[in-house]
């Protein structure tokens, strides 16, 4: 096996918060918004069912294959010519989708507190500090991911206590105005999130408790719906119809915090937290790619192609929209019309189950038959 | 301006080669070839992005795909 490190489940599960989380907690609000107005609150609880179904579908191809990641069992189950191209495929899409995510890093960054600082500069100081704990293993990002949660959550906690004195709980209302609907629409929007849990199957084969590996999952994916549910609360509540006014309300929320006179200008505070969430976040990607390019290509090890790769996904990011014009229209397309996420976190694994049973049971037949 | 960034991007990549050489073992034959592909691949790209800049990225590349792939649902539909 090419990775000799291994994670508990529950560590899975963390690395998988962060993963979803880190940049839904500042995007999804504004992004849902659009769509769902006051019910925004409602659309991760219509969302969830489809983290929870590619949780679930990448644990039973798990179950076909324990000791193998996705990679290796396209394999098995398509024939190698066909596993190979479908392995390319889903190289291809999670380095562009990584490639985005570090884009959307550097712009964040850029535009929110380092505005003179060029982007080639965060991009590269991240990409140089995600290779540094890729190339440690699994089992760093495992314990990364343990010692960042209990920050993010507390801080978390901490900032919806201090904005509660702001909040007005009638900005709310009236629940589900228009129907169902705009929640649902909502929900398409979300998806693109909770589609990315598919990328779990890159895990699951190095977990050390394995029947517990879809426990932490389902409840990875029940976290991050509540965190969700109680950030687009707190946003509706404080902010009601302006939400849409800012990029990242959550951030904004914490500005306006403040005590006393004594405790104000949290953001800070928040973008540390925010920053660590995101490094885990790309730090997963990053590993994934790396991992599966590794088994793709039938590498013994994978340390030495995280420093191309990074190179190659640092050029990505840095080239990826050449205006926010065209990443404005590239976000439009990705949460209203089809989304990259969904085919590699859903439509591929469903689409290796669905042949995988078909030839297990077949071949049981045939084995029935011949004895 | 432009033979700046080449120079840099250049040395970048062979200080990249310097660290990481050494640490491939000498017996695994494939890591290497990998290793040297993806590098040149990674220079080849970079290089080619200073002196095209307007030229896509893989990311508007797989969108446009998608959007041929959901275009040709939606006829079916």
């Amino acid at each position: 096996m090419i990775e000799k490190g291994k994670i508990s489940a529950l560590q899975m599960g963390l690395l998988m918060y962060h993963a979803i989380l880190a940049t839904g907690i500042l995007f999804i609000p504004a992004t849902v918004f659009n769509v769902a107005k006051q019910d925004i609150w409602i659309s991760p609880i219509l969302a969830s069912p489809l983290g929870f179904l590619s949780v679930y579908i990448a644990y039973k191809l798990n179950k076909y294959y324990p000791k193998d990641t996705i990679m290796q069992y396209s394999k098995h189950i398509l024939g190698t010519f066909w596993g190979k191209m479908l392995g390319l495929l889903l190289l291809l899409l999670l380095i562009t989708s990584l490639s985005v995510m570090f884009w959307q890093y550097g712009e964040y960054v850029v535009s929110e507190f380092l505005p003179h600082t060029p982007k080639s500069v965060i991009i590269g100081m991240m990409v140089i500090l995600c290779a540094f704990a890729v190339h440690g293993g699994l089992e760093v990002l495992g314990r990364l991911a343990g010692m960042v949660f209990p920050v993010f959550f507390l801080l978390f906690l901490v900032i919806i206590i201090l904005v509660l004195p702001d909040v007005e709980v009638k900005r709310m209302l009236p629940v589900m105005e228009n129907g169902l609907m705009p929640s649902l629409k909502g929900a398409w929007v979300l998806c693109t999130w909770f589609a990315q849990f598919g990328i779990i199957y890159f895990f699951l084969p190095f977990l050390t408790d394995r029947e517990k590996g879809l426990k932490f999952g389902m409840l990875s994916v029940l976290v991050v719906t509540l965190t969700l549910v109680v950030t687009n609360i707190i946003v509706i509540w404080l902010f009601g119809n302006v939400t849409e006014n800012f990029n990242a309300p959550f951030m904004s929320a914490s500005r306006y915090i403040s005590l006393a006179e004594f405790l104000s200008h949290l953001e800070s505070i928040v973008m540390a937290i925010w920053i660590a969430g995101t490094f885990i976040k790309l730090c997963v990607f990053y590993y994934v790619v790396v991992i599966g390019t590794a088994e793709w290509l039938n590498l013994s090890d994978y340390r030495s192609l995280v420093l191309p790769m990074g190179f190659l996904i640092g050029v990505f990011a840095m080239q990826v929209f050449l205006n926010s014009a065209e990443a404005a229209e590239h976000f439009r397309i990705v949460s209203h019309e089809i989304m990259d996420t969904l085919v590699y976190g859903l439509l591929i694994p469903i689409f290796l189950l669905i042949v995988a049973y078909i030839r297990k049971t077949i071949f049981k037949h045939k084995v029935r038959r011949t004895n | 301006m432009k033979w700046v960034y080449i120079v840099s991007i250049t040395i970048l990549v062979i200080l990249m080669f310097i660290f990481q050489w050494p640490k491939i073992k000498t017996v695994e034959k494939n890591e290497k070839i990998a290793f040297i592909t993806l590098t040149v691949l990674g220079w080849a790209i970079a290089i080619f992005y200073v002196i095209f800049p307007s030229m896509p990225s893989p990311a508007k590349i797989v969108d446009f795909t998608l959007m041929q792939i959901s275009n040709i649902f939606r006829t079916l539909w």
